[in-house]
């Protein structure tokens, strides 16, 4: 027994931490000399980074901006404006980049975050639109709130109205190494008048503006909301988008998304895959509609319908006609396909990646209006061929 | 621990227990001189039947009922008629032996020391020169039956054990109408001769456990046993701040785990029922759960398993974390201590250390203080001092919260001893993660896990049915099925009669 406590005991020695003044274990901080970063922000002016931290610690919003040649110079820099107290990045939830940063240093923000010690895998990335990421940190402030609690706001509010879907570095990061592009959420600080309580009537509010496209080389470009909605369309992320058609008779309709199921038919001709069939199912329920409709007819629901199909269907064209021209599977359709059939899509002696800009693709979008309460649901589809 | 063991080694050789303890052929002159200087011996000369026989009425004053002696033992004895005739002291005996003496529990003595123990028993002896007629005429002294104060139940009997050992054996006869339950009594401890029996149904209990308790209480040989400690100490060959041994001063548990397949033993002096073969997953059961319906109880009873694992880890936890591994905490959390503790003057070690042992303090006063007193005690203590630390910033609230929650889930423990234990390993468990983290917390919990599987209860492990049973049992262990479901006992305590049920 002693014997076998003192081997257990043993490897503690290589942990020891002794002679330093420290606990045994060493790396022990008492904790009310932290300062949590919760926001970390990146930009770039000439040869400098600057980085921009966001703490909410004692309540109050602290902000702090050092420039350096690397990030981790610039990060380690911080440690000297504060008194006593310890920069602590290991609860950094969000990291945002300037256009800039993003354009030129993406990809060594994002091998900086794996390799730190501190920095989380799962750190929310964010690409600021027109702006530095100092804009979106410092601009919007006000109500108390700190930047990572707007951030976090942000996160529900574009998942629900499906205007992009935060990713994490870590995602983003598998997506550069497996098809060299990712989708990474956008955002842009914006001044509006819209916020009522805003004392001088006119705030600055942070709004997402879709998806930026990233690559390797760094940022490619933007795609605006409807490009963007119809990215999530087709990777099933439709959150409660609320869709607004117009009824035939010159009124407006809206209905709120529920659910897209989107079905990939591969076809293959001697060991190559010559054509991709999307069928993409919506279903929707009636939010808003004039009050003189009649929803007993079924042809006015066939109406509704083919309205609403007709527009997430353009949504749709748009997204796979850019990524065909771009030459990148952002939606990542490379994986869905390989899905279908894996032994076929491996066999394949043309990758996808030379094989996806002159593939031909036709898509279908169907819609089932839920909850319409009278007469009997239609569904209805819209094909088109390209 | 060897220099534990030079350090207290005895320098005088043992001494083995003389026997018999007076050789001297009984007599009152020799009852006399052993009973010399006890200023509570009596003995009165009697002529029995107004006769020339004579006889001597020994007895102990206090111990015996002197009404009943007076009117029962005494009155036959010089009543000329009823004892006309006993010529001689055979005669005598003999009448004394076949109820001259109103009395139903009789003995013909002839032993000094056997008179000697039955003295001091309570009973009173009629000494001729070389035998003697012992009446069993203690007179009770004791608590009558009254509430369990440490095994409260609801829906439960309400009676429990007190210092009266026939009164224990009673009570649990009234639950166990067989006679297949058995008290075999000895005497324990060369002065204190305190009476010990192992209890067990024949049939049921392994008579393994039976034998080895048996041949262990044989091999005690002390001054007196007079405490549980002594007792636990002597019984067990390695004895751990773990209760191995379970006590329980409700008859009907001590009457359910026989039931089990259990043995025990009563002791006099004791209010306790002591039970063997004890493991964790026994003392984390009550006897309510069996009252109350099979889900409540289960539930309750993974509560329990909860609270223990909260009660030993959450301090160490807490310093581990706050000290080591603050990514661990959520942010909130984490902004919200760090507000809490920017005044406070103490390091997160100082201040957890510092009100775990306030809060044993706290703990030892208001048990050792009266009642009402000790009520005081603990509202100044854990209100007035607890709320005042902390409105003057010298403890911060977490603490006081992590300390209070790990106190009071301990105290949901059935099993004082087990609770007691834990609050031990909690330290050792806080220094731990003090020193290493999360590492050190670990390195703990695999040692305390490796200490409790070498523990074991004469032949059951402590950690029974956890180390050694299958899903069925650790699943009753955890759970408390529905009683349809529980046909057998459990496996562990190796009883002879499986079922329990049709």
């Amino acid at each position: 027994m002693k014997r076998a406590v003192l081997f257990l005991l043993l490897p503690l020695l290589l942990l020891s931490g002794c002679g330093d003044g420290r606990l045994v274990f060493g790396e022990n901080r008492e904790i009310e000399q932290l300062v949590p970063v919760e926001t970390l922000g990146v930009d770039r002016s000439g040869e400098l980074i600057t980085v921009i931290a966001s703490s909410a610690s004692l309540g109050d919003r602290l902000l702090l901006k050092t420039p350096g040649v690397t990030l981790a110079r610039a990060m380690r820099e911080m440690q000297n404006y504060t008194e006593k107290k310890y920069i602590f990045f290991g609860h950094t939830r969000q990291l945002l980049l300037g256009e800039a940063a993003a354009r030129e240093e993406l990809t060594e923000c994002l091998a900086f975050v794996e390799r730190d010690a501190a920095l989380r895998l799962d750190t929310r990335l964010y690409v600021v639109q027109g702006g530095t990421a100092e804009d979106a940190m410092v601009l919007p402030a006000g109500g108390g709130q700190s930047v990572g609690d707007l951030l976090e706001s942000l996160e529900k509010d574009v998942t629900l109205l499906s205007e992009s879907h935060v990713t994490t570095c870590a995602e983003v990061s598998e997506a550069l190494a497996g098809r060299g592009c990712a989708l990474v959420s956008a955002l842009a600080a914006v001044r509006t008048e819209n916020v009522l309580s805003a004392e001088e009537g006119e705030a600055v509010i942070l709004l997402s503006t879709g998806y930026a496209l990233v690559t390797p080389e760094g940022l490619c470009r933007f795609l605006d909301l409807n490009l963007s909605r119809g990215v999530n369309l087709l990777t099933g992320e439709v959150g409660g988008d609320v869709i607004e058609a117009p009824d035939g008779e010159g009124h407006w309709f809206a209905a709120q998304l529920t659910g897209a199921e989107a079905k990939f038919r591969p076809g293959y001709e001697e060991g190559e895959l010559t054509v991709l069939d999307i069928e993409l199912k919506l279903s929707c329920t009636l939010s808003e509609l004039p009050h003189t409709t009649d929803l007993s007819d079924p042809s006015v629901i066939c109406t509704l319908e083919t309205a609403i199909a007709a527009l997430e269907q353009a949504r749709i064209t748009a997204v796979l006609d850019l990524s065909q021209a771009l030459g990148l599977d952002f939606c990542d359709l490379g994986t869905r396909v390989r899905r279908a059939s894996s032994l076929r899509f491996d066999a394949m002696e043309t990758p996808w990646e030379e094989l996806f800009p002159g593939l031909e693709i036709s898509s279908s979008v169907s819609v089932n209006l839920e909850r319409s309460y009278d007469g009997t649901v239609s569904t209805v589809d819209v094909r088109e061929v390209r | 621990m060897k220099w534990i063991q030079r350090l207290f080694a005895p320098s005088t050789p043992p001494h083995p227990e003389r026997k018999p303890r007076y050789p001297q052929p009984i007599s009152a002159e020799n009852l006399g001189a052993a009973f010399a200087d006890c200023g509570d011996f009596s003995l009165r000369e009697v002529r029995l039947g107004g006769g020339e026989l004579t006889a001597a009425l020994c007895s102990l004053e206090g111990l015996v009922d002197g009404a009943t002696v007076s009117e029962d033992v005494l009155r036959p004895l010089t009543d000329g008629a009823r004892f006309g005739e006993a010529r001689d002291v055979p005669g005598a005996v003999r009448l004394l032996r076949e109820g001259l003496a109103y009395y139903y529990s009789v003995r013909e003595l002839t032993a000094m020391d056997e008179a000697v123990s039955l003295l001091l028993e309570g009973w009173c002896a009629v000494v001729f020169d070389g035998v003697a007629v012992a009446f069993e005429t203690k007179q009770p002294k004791g608590r009558s039956v009254e509430k369990s104060e440490l095994e409260k139940g609801v829906k439960g009997a309400k009676d429990s054990f007190n210092e009266l050992y026939r009164v224990n054996t009673a009570l649990l006869r009234q639950r166990l109408r067989t006679p297949d339950l058995k008290l075999r009594e000895r005497a324990v401890g060369r002065r204190s001769h305190t009476r010990v029996a192992v209890v067990y149904i024949r049939g049921l209990t392994d008579p393994e456990v039976v034998s080895e308790l048996e041949k262990r209480l044989s091999a005690i040989d002390v001054d007196g046993l007079l405490t549980t400690g002594t007792l636990e100490e002597f019984l067990l060959p390695r004895r751990s701040p773990f209760p191995q041994l379970s006590f329980t001063e409700r008859p009907d548990r001590f009457a359910q785990e026989l039931l089990s397949g259990r043995a025990g033993l009563l002791v006099d002096g004791l209010p306790l029922g002591i039970l063997t073969q004890g493991t964790l997953a026994e003392q984390l059961k009550v006897t309510e759960d069996k009252a109350g319906h099979w889900l409540t109880a289960s539930l309750l009873t993974l509560l329990r398993y909860a609270a223990m694992l909260l009660s030993l880890l959450l301090p160490a936890l807490y310093v581990a974390v706050t000290v080591y591994h603050q990514e661990m905490i959520p942010t909130r959390l984490l902004l919200s201590i760090i507000q809490t503790k920017q005044d406070v003057p103490f390091s997160t070690a100082a201040e957890t250390l510092g009100m775990l042992l306030a809060f044993e303090l706290l703990q030892e006063a208001g048990l050792r203080l009266p009642e009402s007193v000790g009520q005081t005690v603990s509202i100044i203590g854990a209100l007035i001092v607890g709320q005042s630390a902390v409105e003057a910033k010298v403890l911060s609230p977490i603490v006081v919260i992590v300390v209070a929650v790990s106190g009071i889930t301990g105290y949901t423990m059935p099993d004082q001893d087990l609770a007691t234990a834990l609050r031990l390993c909690r330290l050792v468990l806080v220094l731990l993660g003090l020193a290493l983290g999360l590492f050190g917390l670990v390195l703990g919990l695999t040692l305390l896990l490796w200490y409790l599987c070498s523990l074991e209860s004469f032949g059951t492990p402590y950690l029974a049915p956890f180390c050694d049973g299958g899903l069925k049992e650790v699943l009753r262990a955890l759970l408390r099925l529905p009683l349809r479901l529980m046909k057998e006992r459990p496996a562990g305590l190796h009883p002879r009669d499986v079922r329990n049920q049709r």
